[in-house]
């Protein structure tokens, strides 16, 4: 039976399917049995639904064109 | 507009098509440059990237996404800058890895836990990413990651590019790439149950 702390670390294994069939057989026999661990992986999971849905800012409209400027001005100068 | 009409625009010089496409790639390309020389000298790579990238574009050949082949171009060119700085290259440094884990006090020494996690009150996606503060906590946590797994978290989950290719762009291995992407959602994960449970 695994511990909590090793159901901790092959979390994101499990979800990106990277477990061997004992592997998982065993991580859902002990989720099945630990309240806590159902938690976590509840709460993990929608971390990572969460972290999908996240969008990074895109750079600014002024930030974009000071980088092409550049570029276009290092390109000019190269020529 | 389809992947080969942006690379025909980029080739022909559309200043357009450039602006865009810098605009959609920027964020991804400093990631990469930040994760293999640091923040300091990221601009610099990403700079130095595009001119590369200007430069081969006529020979790109469609073997991987355009992005996917960028963010290789930003890979090599920060290794390059490295290499010219006579810096070693540490993506996948073990002692990093092992340094940056799960706080071991959350477990027993038995393996259970010790400080189990608690109910939240958002419990889906929308709820937390509802909450402004929240949000910017994530960010926030993001932001303090070490550079590695800020790499490999904003190339997995949020790019959804795969493990494949991003153990390509950043030459790390697969077991490490596994190991990174699993801290770095561990941390999220912490500072979101952090906030909820303050």
């Amino acid at each position: 039976m695994l511990r909590c702390h090793e159901v901790h670390e092959m979390t994101s294994d499990y979800l990106e399917k990277r477990l061997s069939l004992m592997q998982r057989i065993n991580y859902r026999l002990h989720t099945f049995f630990c309240q806590d661990c159902q938690r976590f992986f509840a709460q993990f999971r929608t971390t990572i639904c969460t972290l999908r849905k996240l969008r990074v800012d895109e750079p600014s409209a002024q930030a974009v064109d000071a980088q092409v400027d550049a570029l276009l001005k290092q390109q000019r100068d190269q020529k | 507009m389809d992947e080969q009409e942006l690379i025909t625009r980029l080739i022909a010089g559309n200043e357009t098509a450039f602006r865009e496409t810098v605009r959609a790639f920027h964020s991804s390309m400093t990631y990469v440059a930040r994760a293999i020389v640091g923040p300091a000298s990221a601009a610099d790579v990403v700079q130095d990237a595009w001119i590369s990238v200007i430069k081969s574009l006529p020979q790109f050949e469609s073997r991987s996404s355009l992005k996917t082949w960028v963010l290789i171009i930003v890979s090599n060119t920060a290794k390059s800058y490295l290499r010219k700085q006579g810096r070693m290259i540490a993506m996948g440094d073990a002692q990093d890895i092992e340094s940056v884990g799960l706080n071991h006090d959350r477990f027993l020494d038995d393996g259970h836990w010790a400080n189990p996690p608690r109910a939240w009150d958002m419990n889906t996606p929308e709820h937390i990413l509802g909450s402004e503060q929240l949000r910017e906590q994530i960010f926030k946590t993001i932001g303090e990651l070490p550079e590695n797994q800020r790499a490999v978290l904003m190339l997995y989950d949020m790019e959804q590019l795969s493990f494949d290719e991003i153990c390509n762009i950043l030459e790390i291995t697969d077991s490490n790439c596994r190991v990174l992407l699993h801290r770095a959602r561990t941390r999220v994960w912490q500072a979101i149950e952090q906030f909820q449970t303050r």
